[in-house]
């Protein structure tokens, strides 16, 4: 049995740049793009635990399973 | 840990992305109010978020619940009635600090002390922010707000303390940093029966980080994060110690009696003691409604009739006889002479709005009243005109019937006083809407002793007035 892999999807429509995902994410998942929004660089780092999406004050943060990273 | 929550069906997304700027820790609480509410499992239909008036207004508009935005600091008032109304409704307040305790603090106050089922989730941003980042209570001392630049010299005021003072049953404070105990401490508040309240200090990095050295969202952040102290480790420190910290946690919690569960043992009580001191409730075979379930009475006429007094009295009949009522007043500005309006709704079940729209049953008592209400009467309804006064009649599209009902009161009883008492008679009979022994029973409280004979004897007379205005017409 494969284990889930879950990893953060960005909604870049209601995203605005704040950087907390940056900042506070405990494994360093995301980069900042130019413009400040956040690009998911190591998903694999990923643990699932949920505070960039419970920090998101833009609800622009969802945890998915990655189906190709696996 | 993974997150089981679907965050999309709390939210009507088409409402999104949020007015609130980057960084804004609304955001982040309302999103800890929605995976609390969603932790107690509630259907989304049984919530309401209620919110006043300013940044934090548009939390309840991104959710999907019951949702209601009110006048500036009256949230609580608003709820309260909302929650008195529909008690199994999970009522959940998102207020701003101005809302909370600046505007609306004595509702703050009020509130706690009843101790209503509701929870109170204040966003504390220790700002004004929608007005442009004036000081609000809540800013700490010599922080800068756009009108204090070089400081604020006021102490910032303690919610949390005050809500405990005034009788709050469970009172919490936490950060929008400390997402995962905000969540906890508001699903402990949506558990407590009884006024919750949860401050969530926030960041306002537009009104209130920019003038206070925050460079950016992160800054005010990690400024939470680093002040925040939990309530266990701060009982060990000093006043001095504290300041500057934020004492995050549980801070008080006890059980005394709820509002609402008072209030309904206290009107069970009182519709006890009416069934057992109370007269005939029951209606006469031929008075059962000609309008069934639901129907709107004007009085009209002057001042001094007696039509504000005829309204109580109608109203007081109806509760008597099991239905529900609502009476409105309106008189002129003379107290005899200017016009005088009254109007009570008679309803079988819940009345949502006491004014009246389109009456069932018109009384005019001046020509002047008869020319402005009669119109409006619904078509199937029912005039009353009395002809002492009413010389022209109006075109309408109600029955209309006309009796001199002053002149009867004035030549045959001998007080015109009781005009008003006579037409409730003729209207009882005419609507087939009122019993008059309950009428009587309340005449009969209401209406001081010396005249009380007279007042009955004209409620009686009215009935059989109204007999022959029936049969005349039939």
């Amino acid at each position: 049995m494969t284990k889930k892999k879950m990893q953060p999807v960005v909604n870049l429509a209601w995203c605005k740049a704040c950087g907390l995902c940056i900042a506070f994410c405990p494994r360093d998942v995301f980069t900042a793009a130019a413009d400040g929004r956040p690009l998911v660089t190591r998903p694999d780092a990923c643990i699932a635990c949920g505070l960039c999406d419970y920090r998101c004050p833009d609800f622009a943060i969802t945890l998915a399973e990655n189906k190709v990273g696996v | 840990m993974a997150n089981d929550l679907r965050l999309e069906e709390y939210l009507r997304e088409r409402e999104f992305p949020t007015m609130w700027c980057a960084g804004c820790g609304h955001g982040v609480t309302v999103k800890g109010t929605i995976r609390a509410i969603a932790k107690m499992g509630w259907d989304k239909d049984d919530v309401l978020a209620v919110a006043g008036i300013g940044c934090s207004a548009r939390a309840p508009a991104y959710c999907d619940f019951n949702s209601i935005q009110t006048t500036h600091g009256r949230a609580i008032a608003f709820a309260t009635g909302m929650k008195m109304h529909r008690p199994n409704l999970h009522t959940v307040l998102l207020l701003g600090d101005g809302d909370c305790i600046a505007i609306g603090g004595n509702h703050f106050i009020h509130g706690a002390k009843r101790n209503i089922d509701l929870t109170v989730v204040v966003m504390n941003n220790s700002i004004y922010g929608m007005t442009g980042g004036q000081i609000s209570p809540t800013t700490p001392h010599m922080c800068n707000s756009s009108t204090t630049p070089f400081g604020n010299f006021e102490e910032q005021i303690n919610l949390c303390d005050i809500a405990i003072a005034a009788g709050a049953t469970y009172v919490a404070r936490t950060t929008a940093y400390h997402v995962n105990q905000m969540a906890a401490l508001i699903e402990g508040g949506l558990r407590n029966k009884g006024f919750s309240v949860i401050e969530v200090v926030e960041p306002c990095p537009t009104g209130f980080g920019r003038k206070n050295e925050f460079k950016t969202p992160v800054a005010m952040y990690e400024w939470l994060r680093d002040a925040a102290i939990s309530v266990d480790k701060a009982r060990d420190l000093s006043p001095q110690e504290l300041k500057n910290k934020i004492v995050t946690g549980v801070l008080h919690q006890s059980s005394r009696p709820e509002f609402i569960t008072e209030y309904a043992k206290m009107s069970k009580k009182a519709q006890e003691r009416a069934k057992s001191t109370g007269a005939s409730l029951e209606l006469m075979p031929e008075e059962m409604g000609k309008f069934p379930g639901y129907s709107e009475v004007r009085l009209s006429g002057s001042g001094g009739q007696g039509l504000v007094l005829a309204g109580i009295m109608l109203s007081e009949a109806t509760i008597k006889q099991g239905k529900n009522a609502a009476h409105l007043q309106s008189i002129g500005p003379e107290a005899r002479g200017g016009t005088s309006r009254s109007e009570v709704i008679i309803s079988d079940g819940e009345i949502i709005n006491p004014k009246i729209t389109a009456p069932h049953v018109l009384l005019a008592m001046t020509q002047e009243a008869a020319d402005k209400y009669c119109s409006g009467v619904k078509p199937e309804g029912i005039i009353l005109l009395d002809s002492t006064f009413v010389k022209e009649v109006p075109t309408a599209a109600a029955k209309t019937y006309q009796y001199p009902v002053t002149e009867f009161a004035r030549d045959t009883l001998g007080n015109p006083l009781v005009a008003n008492v006579l037409a409730l008679g003729i209207l009882a009979r005419l609507t087939g809407k009122l019993s008059v022994n309950a009428l009587e029973d309340v005449v009969r409280k209401r209406v001081p002793q010396r005249v009380r004979e007279l007042n009955i004897k004209a409620l009686w007379a009215g009935y059989e007035i109204g007999k022959d205005l029936v049969q005349t017409d039939a």
